[in-house]
């Protein structure tokens, strides 16, 4: 195999979006270091820009037919386009909300535009990644990145201590994974290749070591997706980090963790489908339960919507455990508004923590008299986050519930249903909170509410990124369907959805392991 | 020797690095205990490389790729620790907990 | 032609831009936006003007044969699960849309005298453009989602109009029950339509009907429970037009300004559920059940509304009453199968109707400026009288309009009132004795109301009388389940002192030229369903209904039978009410006392608001009071328990959160080594 045969077939061409974005960092990175502090007005717009254009490369790409590069480590199936687009949306929004935050805090922008464009990279790679080897260094690059962003405000031990958490049990439960891989390729006789290893797989029987490796992969998996019982990082490190930190973590980081999930666990386990069902299904369950009533009882609006994204990850793992075409699609459907609702959130957050310094609920009181943007922001990102019609957020669940129905999943259904009705009522606690108040019960805080501007550096960017989030939420709920139908359409032209959902076909999820195992040679 | 021995010895590692890790209070010792654990799992895919995959050894390619990440991720650890330090002038992991409920 | 077809969307558009531009206004120039005054009015019925002519566009491309055309678009669709919005343009939809946007234009530029001194004048043309906009929706709905969608906002739009006044307790009381019992049909109507979509899988009209009839005779789905939801759908038409039982809160809406009496209670609105039973009829026609309580609801309500009409003395009240029994009419001929008689009956009565609301605002409007702005004075009939003599056209109109109703021929109200009539006896003899009956109870009751407010002597500067309603709607009202009590009344009465003039004269231009616009079609338009020219029929009849080419073989001798019985009865009524009322040759008081458990009952509304207030608000009341030990230790709380126990399960469980990050890594080793064990156990 000569050189120039094998640089053809390497199809290099497929991580333009990575690329684009690699270039951008450094770019950032070099802007920053001879222009010293005044590049803090560059550095955000170039990351924006180069966000955008990863973007359009990947737009560009959606039609493209050929998806497997080098070899097969890595595959621009159109899933992984769908997740990479909501990592690089996640990231630019973050960028946006993220400027004024970072500046007022007095540590350095060009670094952290850095830092989250390094987590990008692995997110990106991460969606696509189709060997072991990739799939680790994708992941530590998005996970260690992560950890530094988390301790970003050094001199704050409450983002120290965050960090250090999350770097113990980030650290652990790669570990964990790594431990579940390194299993996956002796088990394989060899392979790091994905479909490689499942071919072997079916051909050897089916043993301990094989769940053994699952559930160790599993958790690698549920612990970026925040699912119980893997999730307690999550609310301490959310309270703990920055806010725009937090606000990619809860997207970004957790539509890598869904890539992640969907690709490992449809190519490499089909033998064991039931098993990982089972697990996902408890998860799910425990994560809608746990995060969604522990959510009742918090004070801090950081801290409210760590549980709620716990709670949000059970509801999209219903798409995934429904494991046909509707459930792949409402999954990513999902995962797309909760990009909009969730950031929209923060970005109202922050601008309010901006203005006042806190992040508590009560402090929220009778905010309406004062700011109105910030509480019609975040009125409508949490109700769309509880499901009210019509915004996007309802239609989400119904597509989510209605897959899970139709997959014969009552019981996770019933349970989200009953939770979805539970996170209602926090989430409009915060709204009445807001809204009702009378002007002699507003908050002290809201009492010396600063006068409303957006002169200051970064705030403009800020409330472009807020108005943005929250009309994406709306528009999105009346005018679902396209949405809907980009991600149906990006679930059948995926090479390795197409074939489990061949291989499933219609049969309905609920059968049992040995009614399907033997059937399966692949 | 047999392949066993070798997955017995880096199960047994593993299990060390986990029980290092939630049991000490020193936070460096924490982390060595992270190393441990890697390390267990480099054990693991040397002996799968050596005896089931002589030809390609992707196994050994893996260890590598590992042991640098492993070496970032204790960089890094060790640079929020040395933060940490600085704050609040401990490492004891029971002094960390102003982040709960 | 297919121009119009493709932008016909745009009819409930163009006043919802209406709504929306002054709703902006007047949120964020308030000031500015109230003093344009009638710029708001211009804007918004030049708008409304380009959607009565596009629907009338429509409607004559569809009487000359034009296909139906719809438009759908996939709103919502996930697997098989396919949610559709659109628009879908027929003959009953160009019907609809010509008789909403007629009218509704009438009643605006009849709202500009009406509500020229209100203050929130430009507010009152926002919410009828809004409310215009929903009907427009509502009519041009293809299926049974949208529909209901579009019901709640015309609902909505109600209650904000009949709260308009909402500083006045009487209309808050109104707009709340208009509200409680409006939920009571909409929770039925959702209930049946999502049991309908469960056993069909679709809210498309017609597919609904005919899957319906497929499982229903294979047996699959049990007749019982497509009965159940059809009379749960039903409950929605039965609320929202007011049939009994669930007609209480429509005299009540008469607290609203009469535009809103006039477009929303009289021509269009209440007319939704009618429309809604229309739509429905694929699905209601396999079920002679449902079709069966369907015409026993509206004969009831007939009889009943008309029973009670005779003895109001209010005269909105009276004119609500009579809306309720006219709807009656409707809906027991949508019941016994006469789908084009309810729904010409629909068209004629919203002309009539319509015209006699506003000459009765008219009529309130005149009496104010004697008697002062209290409603219980200005629209009570005892103080009025002779008002032909100060308000001539309003009088002409008004007669015409009682004409009508009363079934004279030609006017419009006999053609179409004839048709149900005479089809009614064809399908249940008793239920066309009750319409029979009716028919002559309304001729009474509104030449009752004719000749109280137009003839005999001017009794507005009556001190004495206007004692005794004051002293009476005390009384009266502390009755009702709103409460009123004399002393929340008595604050209206400081604004009693000027009074402008000793007699009325007749309003302003603006007011009468609807009424005269009204009153062309209120005398002609009738003649489209003559029964041996039905132009009507040959336009709107029943999907799949086949009309048979047989009008030469017109039966003269049926129809002059049972025109000439309905016409016999309508002018003993009337001659009834003359005796009574304008000759005072037959004391009403006598007969009254004559007859007083009677005369009372008819009075008090047969005593169904008191039930109500006695059974359902006291009643619960009283259960409440007495399981109140019960119910705050059971049924409290197990409400509380289930609230309280899922607060304190958070509290409990957000303790798991210690903040150790090495307990965190426990638990994850330990969720693995858990998993682990299961798998190795099983």
């Amino acid at each position: 195999m000569d050189v120039a045969n094998l640089a053809s077939q390497l199809n290099a061409g497929l991580i333009l979006p990575e690329g684009i974005v690699i270039i951008t960092l450094l770019l950032v990175l070099v802007v920053d270091l001879i222009q010293g502090r005044k590049a803090n007005r560059v550095t955000p717009y170039i990351g924006i820009g180069g966000l955008l254009a990863s973007l359009g490369a990947i737009a560009f790409q959606w039609d493209n037919p050929v998806s497997n590069a080098f070899l097969g480590s890595f595959s621009s199936d159109p899933l992984s386009l769908v997740f990479r687009a909501i990592i690089v949306l996640s990231a630019m929004v973050t960028i946006m909300i993220s400027i004024r935050y970072v500046e007022q805090s007095g540590t350095s922008l060009g670094e952290f535009i850095t830092i989250l464009l390094t987590a990008s990279v692995g997110g990106m790679v991460l969606s696509g990644a189709n060997e072991l080897v990739t799939i680790f260094v994708a992941l530590e690059t998005l996970s260690i990145s992560s950890y530094l962003l988390t301790g970003y405000m050094k001199r704050d031990p409450r983002s120290n201590e965050a960090a250090l958490k999350y770097l113990l049990i980030g650290a652990s439960s790669s570990a964990l994974f790594l431990y579940g891989v390194s299993l996956l390729y002796g088990l394989s006789g060899g392979q790091t290749e994905l479909v490689a290893i499942a071919t072997n797989l079916a051909a050897s029987d089916q043993s301990l070591g094989l769940v053994i490796a699952l559930v160790f992969v599993i958790a690698g998996v549920a612990f970026k997706i925040s699912a119980v019982p893997f999730h307690q990082w999550t609310p301490d490190v959310y309270e703990g980090s920055p806010t725009p930190v937090v606000a990619f973590l809860s997207v970004g980081s957790k539509a890598a963790g869904f890539a992640l999930a969907t690709r490992m666990l449809i190519t490499v386990f089909p033998l064991l489908t039931d098993e990982w069902h089972f697990v996902f299904t408890a998860l799910a369950i425990l994560s809608m339960v746990l995060g969604n009533i522990v959510a009742l009882a918090q004070t801090s609006m950081k801290r409210l919507l760590a549980y709620s994204s716990i709670g949000q990850a059970g509801f999209v793992m219903i798409g995934l455990i429904a494991a046909t075409e509707v459930g792949y699609a409402s999954m990513l459907f999902y995962l797309f508004i909760y990009l909009f609702m969730n950031l929209g959130g923060f970005a109202c957050i922050i601008l309010f923590s901006l203005r006042t310094g806190t992040d508590q609920i009560s402090e929220y009181a009778g905010l309406y008299q004062k700011d109105p943007l910030i509480t019609l922001g975040l009125s409508l990102c949490l109700l769309s986050l509880g499901g009210i019609p019509p915004l996007a957020g309802f239609f989400g669940k119904l597509y989510l519930f209605w897959a899970g129905w139709q997959a014969g999943l009552y019981t996770l259904v019933l349970v989200g249903l009953f939770t979805s009705v539970i996170s209602i009522y926090y989430y409009i606690r915060v709204v009445k909170m807001m809204v009702v108040k009378e002007p002699q019960e507003m908050s002290e805080v809201v009492k010396n509410y600063p006068k409303v501007t957006w002169d200051l550096p970064g705030l403009k960017s800020l409330q472009v990124a807020l108005v943005l989030t929250v009309v994406a939420t709306t528009l999105i709920g009346i005018l679902s369907n396209p949405v809907f139908t980009l991600a149906t359409d990006s679930v059948n032209n995926t090479p390795f959805l197409k074939l489990d959902l061949a291989r499933t076909g219609t049969q309905p999820v609920a059968v049992l392991p040995e009614a399907i195992a033997p059937a399966n040679p692949l | 020797m047999q392949l066993q021995y070798f997955l017995l010895l880096a199960a047994a590692l593993f299990c060390i690095g986990v029980y290092g890790l939630v049991t000490s209070r020193n936070a460096v010792r924490v982390l060595m205990s992270i190393e441990l654990m890697l390390n267990a799992v480099n054990l693991n895919l040397m002996a799968f490389s050596n005896y089931l995959d002589p030809a390609m050894i992707k196994g050994q390619i893996f260890a590598v790729f590992v042991i640098t990440v492993a070496a970032a991720e204790a960089a890094v650890g060790l640079a929020i620790l040395l933060a940490i330090y600085r704050n609040r002038d401990t490492v004891d992991m029971e002094q960390f907990n102003l982040l709960k409920w | 032609m297919e121009a119009i077809y493709e932008y016909a969307w745009l009819i409930p558009v163009f006043p919802l831009l209406g709504a929306a531009l002054v709703g902006i206004g007047l949120i964020s120039f308030n000031q500015a936006t109230n003093r344009l005054r009638q710029a708001n009015a211009v804007l918004i019925l030049t708008l409304m003007g380009a959607a009565a002519v596009f629907s009338f566009a429509l409607l004559s491309s569809q009487i000359q044969g034009h296909e139906p055309f719809v438009r759908t678009f996939e709103w919502a669709a996930a697997g098989d699960f396919r949610l559709t919005m659109g628009y879908t343009v027929d003959h009953l939809t160009t019907l609809m849309l010509a008789v909403v946007t007629t009218v509704a234009i009438l009643v605006m530029i009849y709202t500009d005298g009406y509500m020229a001194h209100e203050k929130s004048y430009a507010r009152f043309y926002a919410y009828l453009s809004l409310f215009s906009a929903s009907m427009l929706g509502l009519v041009i709905s293809p299926n049974l989602v949208q529909v209901y969608i579009f019901w709640e906002l015309v609902g909505m739009c109600s209650y904000l109009l009949i709260g308009f006044w909402y500083d006045r307790k009487g209309a808050a009381d109104a707009c709340q029950k208009a509200f409680v019992t409006n939920r009571v049909g909409d929770f039925g109507l959702l209930l049946g339509m999502l049991g309908l979509y469960w056993a069909t899988g679709s809210f498309e009209f017609d597919i609904m009907g005919e899957r319906l009839e497929t499982l229903v005779s294979s047996g699959s789905l049990s007749a019982g429970l497509a009965v159940l939801f059809a009379i749960l759908v039903f409950l929605g038409p039965v609320a929202k037009s007011a049939q009994f039982p669930l007609h209480v809160w429509l005299p009540d809406a008469m607290e609203g300004p009469t535009p809103i009496s006039a477009l929303i209670h009289a021509a269009t609105m209440v007319a939704a559920g009618v429309f809604l039973v229309a739509r429905m009829f694929p699905v209601f026609e396999q079920l002679p059940t449902v079709m069966n309580v369907i015409a026993w609801t509206g004969g009831v309500t007939a009889f009943l509304g008309a029973t009670i009409a005779i003895t109001q003395n209010d005269i909105k009240k009276g004119l609500a009453y009579s809306t309720m029994s006219q709807l009656g009419y409707m809906v027991m001929a949508m019941g016994v199968g006469a789908y084009t008689a309810g729904l010409f009956h629909l068209m004629t009565h919203a002309y009539f109707k319509a015209m006699l609301f506003l000459g009765s605002g008219s009529v309130i409007h005149g009496m104010e400026e004697v008697v002062g702005h209290d409603p219980t004075l200005a629209q009570d009939m005892r103080l009025m009288g002779n008002l032909r003599k100060y308000m001539p056209i309003t009088a002409i109109t008004f007669l015409i309009g009682t004409l009508a109703i009363c079934g004279i021929p030609p006017f419009a109200g006999f053609w179409s009132k004839d048709e149900i009539l005479s089809l009614t006896f064809q399908a249940n003899p008793i239920l066309w004795l009750i319409g029979y009956i009716t028919a002559g109870m309304t001729a009474f009751y509104m030449f009752r109301m004719y000749f109280m407010t137009f003839e005999g002597e001017f009794r507005g500067k009556d001190a004495e009388i206007k004692g005794v309603l004051k002293a009476e709607a005390a009384g009266v009202y502390a009755f009702g389940p709103g409460a009123m009590h004399a002393q929340e009344l008595g604050t209206h009465q400081d604004h009693d002192d000027h009074h402008h003039a000793d007699t009325p004269h007749e309003s302003p231009l603006t007011m009468t030229f609807p009424l005269m616009a009204l009153a062309v079609p209120s005398m002609l338009i009738g003649l489209l369903g003559m029964p041996w020219a039905n132009r009507f029929e040959a336009f709107i009849h029943a999907p799949g209904e086949i009309i048979e080419e047989a009008h030469g073989a017109f039966d003269w001798g049926e129809f002059l039978i049972a025109g000439g019985s309905s016409v016999g009865i309508g002018l003993l009524g009337i001659t009834l009410a003359s005796l009574m009322y304008a000759r005072k040759s037959i004391n009403p008081a006598a007969i009254a006392k004559k007859i007083e458990p009677l005369y009372w009952l008819s009075r008090n509304k047969w005593y169904l608001d008191d039930i109500n207030y006695k059974v359902f608000v006291q009643g619960s009341r009283r259960i409440a009071r007495q399981v109140l030990e019960v119910d705050s230790k059971v049924v409290d709380g197990i409400v509380n328990l289930t609230g309280f126990v899922t607060l304190v399960t958070g509290e409990g469980l957000k303790y798991f959160e210690n903040g150790r990050a090495q307990f965190y890594a426990l638990i994850v080793f330990g969720a693995v080594l858990g998993l682990v064990v299961v798998f190795g156990v099983t």
